[in-house]
């Protein structure tokens, strides 16, 4: 084979790339996105930080989760696990280019979250304070372009340190929340082409617990939120947030964002019924330039929870829910805060409007506390 | 008793409306899909997506309708890839040493009016519409050039492979062209008689097609000369014109080893050579050249690089076409 002719074609046969227009968003949990990911006035659990500092008034009790474990993934992600069981990832020329024949026009997403949480409740009244240390892992995958098949990869590592309290102001009736964080990036993408395999060239290797070659940056952003809790005997709540978001030299900014919520609680028996509304990023910061979908940033869902056992805590919970223009379901199986095993099937918007490209994920999540 | 029988009948009846409400939002709110793309991105994002999962046809519709440049050529891609061909598959073929270049395009030369016009539409993007042409696009017009101009000529030729001996053989090997001049006697004069490769050729090359035709010339000592010379000046966004075009800014730069393998693809420049052709009547008139100042009125002897072309140029060119 006259290789030099393939070569020839290295430089010049580019691709379009776009990593930019999911809305890559910190550590959306399990429950969350059970509901359609919703949160910012519903959360309760350990990710509430990360959806709204003055939900940690939702919180009633305490506990620390060690660990927290939550993997996220799209249906061909299995295709990574069965690469990496052949003793490595993409090898082979003959391994990259099956690869690319046979996911084309895929995206395989895997995201892992671990870590440590802690919150406690100081007086039942909305008064805690709680904190999170976790590590976010994403490997995603884009196999693109008939007409030169090519895998655009994208890598990031977070280590996220949050810390928050609530407040009630006044009767109680307001809550205030803050809540600040520091973030350790890593991350990198790349574009490995046909022509590269042909060529002999080695994959970028890919490490579980870092991103090699990667930029790397560090950043502190703060949190600012409100409860308005309705004196009604459905928990009716509106919320509010502000985040900062995350100025990056080296790595990929977070966008700031503000966002409304609304949620309403039912109690019957041993029965519970919570629902749920957000509008996120009010100020349509996420996105591409001219990204103005509303589709895209309503969030809507519920949740029925049976058999109590705490004020906040119930034996088995069914979730669904709407994001981005699609529905997502989730379940959840909970021994207080000493074990807690739920699920979450979602879509996520990958195109550029609710309802152009989906990619359905499912996130696992289990953790150990007391 | 009864105001709290009141007060549970009207907590039910507010929790049923409660619930009801938020379902029905919810069950709107399942509905709530974008149209379509509304921003550039949008549409951009679109026609990338609708290419890469080969939705050739909705591809062809947004990427063209997006616009830019970059959508624009993977319309041109997608026109390609629904005829079956793309850039990288042919560079593939190519890379094999085993196979003879010219018999690699030769494979690829579109087989139905539908392929034919998929590629047309494909050199028309790239060419016409793009405003910054790369070096790679110039390259696929050059060979969307090349395969459709190599099409009329496998038509003219009877061009066909023969894999036992690895070699093209055509009309001429059997002495059956249909364009192949002809010397007979009327019974009173002798006649070259010379029909001419017709006008369906130089339109489809050139965009443009005329003819001189000659009647009873009298070439001296008992010698006339009939028939017809075909003809064409190319015209801008013609198949040559662009396949000059692509070739001058392609071999500008570009690779050694694709601009080696593609030299028989440069078919405007070895064609408007200003070769002329001739016909040998033997003694005493001899050699008769078919293009020939000598006859003013008529198509005269050619002249390279003249954006001209005509029957002699070509049958000059068909004796060593360089496949």
């Amino acid at each position: 084979m006259n290789k030099k002719i393939l070569l020839s074609l290295y430089f010049i046969l580019l691709f379009h790339t776009a990593f930019a227009i999911e809305y890559r968003r910190q550590f959306q949990d399990y429950r969350s996105l059970g509901m359609g990911n919703t949160g910012i006035a519903s959360a309760n659990n350990s990710a509430t930080l990360f959806y709204n500092p003055a939900a940690l008034a939702n919180i009633t009790d305490g506990w620390v989760d060690i660990p927290a474990i939550q993997a996220t993934y799209s249906p061909e992600a299995s295709a990574i696990y069965a690469e990496i069981q052949k003793g490595g990832f993409l090898e082979t020329t003959e391994d990259q280019l099956a690869f690319m024949e046979e996911y084309m026009g895929k995206k395989i997403y895997v995201q892992v979250d671990a870590g440590i949480n802690a919150f406690i409740n100081l007086d039942k009244k909305g008064t805690t304070i709680g904190g999170n240390y976790m590590v976010e892992r994403i490997l995603d995958f884009d196999i693109q372009n008939p007409a030169l098949p090519e895998i655009a990869g994208f890598e990031r590592y977070d280590q996220m340190k949050l810390v928050g309290f609530s407040y009630p102001i006044g009767l109680g009736q307001f809550v205030l929340g803050l809540g600040a964080q520091t973030l350790i990036r890593k991350e990198r993408s790349y574009v490995f082409t046909t022509t590269q395999a042909l060529a002999g060239e080695a994959f970028p290797s890919i490490a579980l617990t870092d991103v090699a070659d990667g930029s790397s940056d560090t950043g502190t952003g703060y949190d600012v939120g409100f409860l308005f809790r309705f004196a009604s005997p459905y928990r009716v709540v509106l919320a509010g947030v502000w985040r900062s978001g995350i100025s990056m030299d080296e790595a990929t900014d977070i966008p700031p964002e503000a966002a409304l919520g609304f949620t309403m609680a039912h109690e019957f028996g041993p029965f519970k019924w919570v629902m749920a509304i957000d509008v996120r990023d009010l100020t349509q910061e996420q996105g591409s330039e001219g990204d103005k979908s509303w589709a895209r940033r309503i969030h809507g869902g519920m949740e029925f929870a049976m058999f109590p056992t705490s004020d906040l805590n119930y034996l088995l919970t069914v979730r669904g829910g709407y994001n981005q223009g699609y529905k997502s379901l989730g379940a959840e199986f909970r021994l207080g805060n000493s074990l807690v095993i739920g699920v979450a099937q979602f879509s996520e918007e990958v195109g550029e409007f609710a309802g152009d490209k989906e990619n359905k994920r499912t996130a696992a999540y289990v953790s150990l506390g007391f | 008793m009864e105001r709290s029988n009141q007060s549970t009948k009207n907590h039910s009846k507010t929790t049923k409306w409660s619930i009801s409400l938020f379902v029905l939002i919810l069950f709107l709110l399942l509905s709530c899909k974008d149209d379509g793309a509304s921003h550039l991105a949008a549409g951009i994002q679109s026609c990338y997506d609708l290419f890469n999962d080969g939705n050739w046809d909705e591809a062809i519709e947004i990427c063209t309708d997006a616009g830019t440049d970059e959508t624009l050529h993977i319309a041109a891609q997608a026109y390609m890839a629904r005829s079956g061909v793309s850039l990288f598959t042919i560079m593939l073929d190519l890379s094999d040493s085993t196979m003879d270049p010219s018999k690699t395009m030769f494979d690829k030369i579109p087989n139905t009016a539908a392929k034919r016009s998929d590629y047309n539409k494909a050199l028309s993007i790239i060419m016409d519409d793009i405003e910054f042409i790369t070096e790679d696009m110039y390259l696929e017009s050059l060979i969307l050039s090349g395969l459709l101009v190599f099409d009329q000529l496998k038509d003219l030729l009877t061009l066909e492979w023969d894999s036992t001996n690895d070699l093209f053989t055509t009309c001429a090997d059997s002495s059956s062209c249909s364009y192949a001049p002809d010397a007979t006697n009327d019974g009173t004069d002798d006649i070259l008689l010379f029909t001419g490769l017709g006008s369906t050729f130089y339109t489809n090359i050139c965009g443009d097609s005329s003819s001189d035709a000659y009647n009873n010339v009298d070439l001296g000592e008992g010698f006339n000369r009939d028939g017809t010379v075909f003809k064409c000046t190319i015209q801008s966004d013609s198949l040559l014109d662009y396949n000059k075009i692509a070739v001058n800014e392609y071999y500008a730069g570009g690779s050694t080893e694709i601009k080696d393998a593609m030299l028989p693809f440069k078919f405007y420049e070895n064609m408007d050579q200003g070769g002329n052709v001739s016909e040998d009547v033997g003694a005493p008139i001899n050699t008769v050249y078919f293009c020939d100042d000598a006859i003013p009125l008529y198509t005269p002897e050619p002249t390279s690089d003249d954006l001209k072309l005509s029957d002699c140029e070509i049958l000059s060119y068909l004796t060593n076409p360089g496949f």
